[in-house]
């Protein structure tokens, strides 16, 4: 029978490739916005399980929001990586932390 | 059109070849099997067996030769291969026959060993001197004919005299055959009929081997004659990969060099499109297509070139680009630079190098990362050279490859399919891979000298990683579905995969990104990044083992377990999400909102000089700036 442990388990498992991925890719900003991505989705699964194991619909209303607020970042992170592209031709996470100035 | 010659019968381009080894090897067994046959028990009996089957084999040889059938490889190798059998059963029979007794049988070996010895010098050195095509394997198919007439020593001055006729009288009337056949479509099947006839003449001559000898040699001699005469053979020189001839076509507008049976290039004699890249590197081809379009061919600097041919491909060389040709034949580059024959080297490309010696052991000295567009032009003809379709190639070329490098296979082949093994290939190094089969060429095009082909379009894979998350968000719906979450399983599908996921693929391939660099560094980090992710999957596993371990908890997280609710799932967050939690759902709405407008205007780009339309200022300009009231006088026009 699969019981919520099993979620959480899947959940935990997700959001460490989540964590590892932004730890072992230093450089490609496009693999570390699809990491963040695989974290919120990790959380998200995390909230349904608990939702619908407990019987309470208010956790599937927020994992809503989860993926609104993603969606949100996932669009205003690739078009910052746009500019930042277009004005530097590369997107490497050593050269984005020179924007400190 | 040029046509290629028709005299080879199966011709051994490369030593270490798919073709080349089975030409070689199964021959080989059957002569050996035939020594067996000859010298056992049964030897007589076959030898008469073979007497009377490889004459209609031989006349069948020699039609298809003639009408240059080539089409079931499958049904023309074993005929070849049995043709030959047969009369080595025959030869071998008749050595059989002359064994001398016991004591003498040592020397009559050792004999025969001298001979076979003189046989694989002249075949290997003599015969590409003194022959101009592979000549040595008819001959000795003539020659093994003719033998029963020296075993039955009937060679008298009219048998020899009748021989000389037949093959005089064979020869003229199959080159006027397959003349009549290369020139005249229509009548093809009464010309065909007509050979049939003369085949079965041939065979009708089979019992004076003398004759019939003559006759075989006829047919052949009659069809190399036309192929020579259909064709102005320009040059004609056999190496050890082969036979290379330069050919011009009837009609004087062609030079063509053609290798065995397969054409490999041809260059106009009009002065005008000299330097137009002909045949199957046409500029509307597939390959011409994906040069003119693909980035990293218009921006290519270094171009490396496997298989140099007539040099067309030189015709795409620009000015600031090097071009490097990979070939293993010195007499290919020679004629390629010969400007008799062809001017693509001299004209289109005179920096570019010609790499003389085999393509890998070159590539392998040159630098890393080199090329950043590798053409492959070496698998057209009946040899493919297997070597450089291996793995270990591969890994090869992808070394001398440039990050953003682009591999280019022409694979057009009259008899294999490449196309397996390479998407095999490209799957194998991660890569990806893509064909066209342009096959359709309009007769008008062909007579421009368009061919068909078949190219093979491989680069770097960067987006797998988008993919496998695609799939992962796919998992994940599909557990939120078994779990009954049905609205956010599908809300999971449609604003991840369907909107997120295609963003990601959009900038991934709008972003021309340098992949290997971004990967460099990647095992520098993975201990401490294993040991940081394996310390946080331990504590979390941990904290949910601690909570297996207290049944009661774990009972009261989980409630009920996945009930049943009264009201379906969408229902149920809708009453909840547009009651309760509105101002939430509102909120939301205006963060996709701020999110719009973010990226809208973060990527928005103000060029100068770009015409826009302003729709406001349109409206508002007032009638008098606008529109002028001039008097024109009559007859005096506008000033």
């Amino acid at each position: 029978m699969i019981g919520l442990g099993h979620y959480l388990g899947l959940a935990a498992v997700l959001f460490t490739f989540g964590i590892l991925g932004i730890f072992l890719n230093r450089k490609n900003v496009i693999v570390i916005l699809m990491c963040v991505e695989l974290m919120l989705l990790a959380v998200n699964i995390n909230l349904v399980a608990f939702s619908v194991f407990q019987g309470n619909i208010v956790g599937q209303v927020f994992a809503m929001l989860v993926l609104t607020v993603a969606a949100a970042e996932a669009a205003i992170g690739l078009a910052i990586l746009v500019v930042f592209f277009r004005n530097r031709g590369s997107i490497e996470v050593e050269d984005i932390s020179a924007m400190k100035g | 059109m040029i046509r290629t010659p028709v005299c080879d019968l199966l011709d051994i381009e490369h030593p270490i070849a798919l073709g080349g080894l089975f030409v070689m090897l199964v021959p080989l067994a059957i002569y050996l099997v035939t020594f067996v046959v000859a010298f056992s028990g049964a030897g007589p009996r076959s030898g008469a067996w073979a007497a009377r089957i490889s004459p209609i084999l031989l006349v069948t040889l020699g039609g298809c030769i003639v009408s240059q059938t080539r089409a079931p490889l499958t049904l023309i190798i074993p005929i070849h291969l049995a043709a030959f059998g047969l009369l080595a059963v025959q030869c071998h029979v008749a050595l059989a026959d002359d064994r001398p007794p016991a004591s003498h049988l040592t020397e009559f070996y050792f004999l025969i060993s001298v001979g076979g010895m003189l046989g694989g010098l002249f075949n290997t050195l003599v015969a590409p001197v003194i022959f101009r095509s592979v000549s040595e394997y008819p001959l000795a198919l003539v020659l093994a004919c003719a033998l029963g007439s020296v075993a039955a020593s009937v060679s008298t001055r009219r048998a020899i005299v009748g021989a000389l006729v037949s093959f005089a009288a064979v020869a003229g009337l199959t080159a006027a055959a397959s003349f009549a056949l290369q020139q005249t479509g229509a009548g093809r099947a009464i010309v065909l009929a007509a050979l049939g006839g003369l085949s079965i003449v041939v065979f009708a001559q089979r019992r004076q081997p003398l004759r019939f000898a003559a006759s075989v040699a006829g047919l052949f001699v009659g069809g190399a004659l036309l192929s020579d005469a259909a064709q102005p053979l320009l040059h004609a020189e056999r190496t050890f990969f082969g036979v290379h001839r330069v050919v011009q076509d009837n009609n004087n507008e062609f030079h063509g060099l053609a290798h065995g049976t397969t054409l490999h290039g041809m260059q106009s004699l009009d002065p005008d499109r000299r330097h137009e890249p002909l045949t199957y590197f046409h500029r509307t081809g597939p390959f011409g297509q994906a040069f003119a379009t693909l980035p990293a061919a218009t921006a290519a600097r270094e171009v490396a070139v496997i298989g140099l041919g007539a040099g067309t491909l030189a015709t795409y060389a620009s000015n600031p680009q090097h071009w490097t040709f990979y070939e293993i034949d010195p007499e290919v580059e020679r004629i390629a630079r010969n400007p008799r024959y062809f001017t693509f080297l001299r004209d289109c490309a005179p920096q570019a190098r010609v790499m003389l010696g085999d393509a890998r052991i070159s590539l392998a000295r040159q630098p890393d990362g080199l090329h950043d567009v590798m053409i492959f032009d070496a698998f057209n003809s009946d040899a493919v050279p297997v070597h450089l379709l291996t793995r270990e190639a591969f890994d090869l070329y992808l070394r001398k490859l440039s990050p953003r490098g682009v591999l280019a296979f022409h694979i057009s082949n009259r008899y294999f399919d490449l196309r397996p093994v390479l998407s095999r290939l490209a799957r194998d190094a991660q890569m990806v891979a893509y064909f066209e089969f342009a096959t359709l060429v309009s007769p008008a095009e062909q007579l421009q000298g368009k061919e068909a082909s078949v190219w093979v379009i491989m680069a770097r894979n960067p987006v797998h990683s988008v993919l496998w998350l695609i799939v992962a968000f796919f998992n994940a719906a599909g557990l939120m579905l078994l779990v009954g979450a049905e609205f956010i399983a599908m809300l999971l599908v449609i604003v991840y995969v369907g909107a997120v996921a295609v963003l990601f693929l959009f900038v991934v391939m709008m972003l021309d990104i340098n992949l290997t660099k971004l990967r460099e560094g990647f095992l520098e980090y993975l201990p401490v990044g294993v040991m940081i992710g394996a310390a946080l999957l331990a504590e979390i596993l941990f904290a949910l083992g601690v909570l297996w371990g207290k049944s009661d908890t774990m009972a009261a997280l989980s409630g009920a377990g996945p009930h049943i609710a009264a009201v379906d799932n969408t229902r149920a967050i809708g009453r909840v999400l547009y009651t309760q939690y509105f101002y939430l759902f509102q909120v939301a709405g205006v963060v996709l909102l701020v999110a719009m407008i973010g990226a809208i205007v973060l990527t928005l780009r103000r060029r100068p000089g770009v015409r826009r339309q302003r729709i406001a200022e349109q409206l508002y300009r007032p009638k008098d700036q606008v529109v002028t009231t001039v008097k024109v006088p009559t007859g005096g026009g506008v000033s």
